[in-house]
């Protein structure tokens, strides 16, 4: 009887033990994601602040002739550069689409001269 | 912006009606940079490369966010590209330096939305079902 006893206590000793251990790490680990999924949320949503399903809006000549020029002069900054400067040359997929970049160094996926251009300015993130 | 972008990408990029670009919004920290300008450096080598990095880096984004430099180096050597050559690009700072300056030009031009879709000057702002898109492609084409 006090055998068991003493086994029991034991089996019950370690069991506790290996649950201390493992504990910090789940909360860490999802602390972190936590942290990744709401700075994404918060910055997708915050500049929005809009519930609408879908906004719009025509871009203004002057903020895309300023984005145009600034693409170009830092294309023009970077002609001289070792690792840019290789990137002038386009590859196709074995799919056959091309791709490369643009001028300003802009990497691109599909016919150069494709007459809808699609820009997507987003974060890795 | 990688759910839609597929659905661009597989729609009207084959038959040459589309060409999509990507600029990069670096607004989550440090990693924001490493990332692109690890793309970058692949892209430097192979430009499909930069697009098998842009594809894994969005379907990997918790991993993306605590990454290190090994990962990177790591995930470019799975395109194909020169490990060495990569590692020369990405500790040398000039990828680093290019991502930044574009993302500069992003900011000049008042696009603070992520992810903001340029249609051919038509800005569509946030993540939008790929009907959306498909709209204003549609009227953008001849």
């Amino acid at each position: 009887m006090i055998r068991r006893l003493v086994l029991f206590l034991f089996i019950g000793i370690c069991l506790a033990a290996c649950g201390q251990g493992e504990t910090p790490l789940e909360p860490t680990a999802a602390i972190v994601t936590e942290t990744a999924a709401t700075v994404a949320e918060t910055e997708t949503v915050a500049p929005a602040a809009t519930d609408t399903a879908m906004v719009q809006a025509e871009a203004t000549t002057p903020a895309l002739a300023e984005a145009a020029a600034a693409t170009a002069t830092i294309a023009a900054a970077h002609t001289s550069a070792p690792a840019p400067a290789t990137a002038a040359a386009t590859a196709t997929a074995q799919s056959g689409i091309p791709s490369g970049r643009t001028d300003a160094g802009i990497f691109y996926l599909g016919q150069p001269d494709a007459p809808v251009t699609v820009r997507d300015y987003s974060d890795f993130l | 912006m990688l759910g839609a972008e597929k659905e661009i990408v597989e729609t009207y990029v084959p038959t040459g009606q589309v060409k999509v670009e990507f600029s990069p919004i670096l607004d989550l920290g440090p990693n924001s940079l490493n990332a692109a300008a690890a793309a970058y450096c692949a892209g430097f080598q192979n430009p499909m490369a930069f697009w098998e990095l842009h594809d894994t880096f969005f379907a990997n984004q918790g991993e993306v966010f605590r990454a290190d430099r090994d990962y990177f180096v790591n995930a470019a050597a799975a395109t194909g590209v020169d490990q060495a050559a990569f590692a020369s690009c990405y500790d040398g700072g000039e990828a680093h330096a290019l991502v930044s300056e574009h993302d500069n030009a992003r900011r000049r031009a008042n696009i603070s939305i992520r992810p903001t879709i340029d249609v051919n000057g038509q800005l569509l702002f946030g993540a939008q079902p790929f009907a959306a898109f498909a709209q204003v492609i549609e009227a953008a084409l001849p």
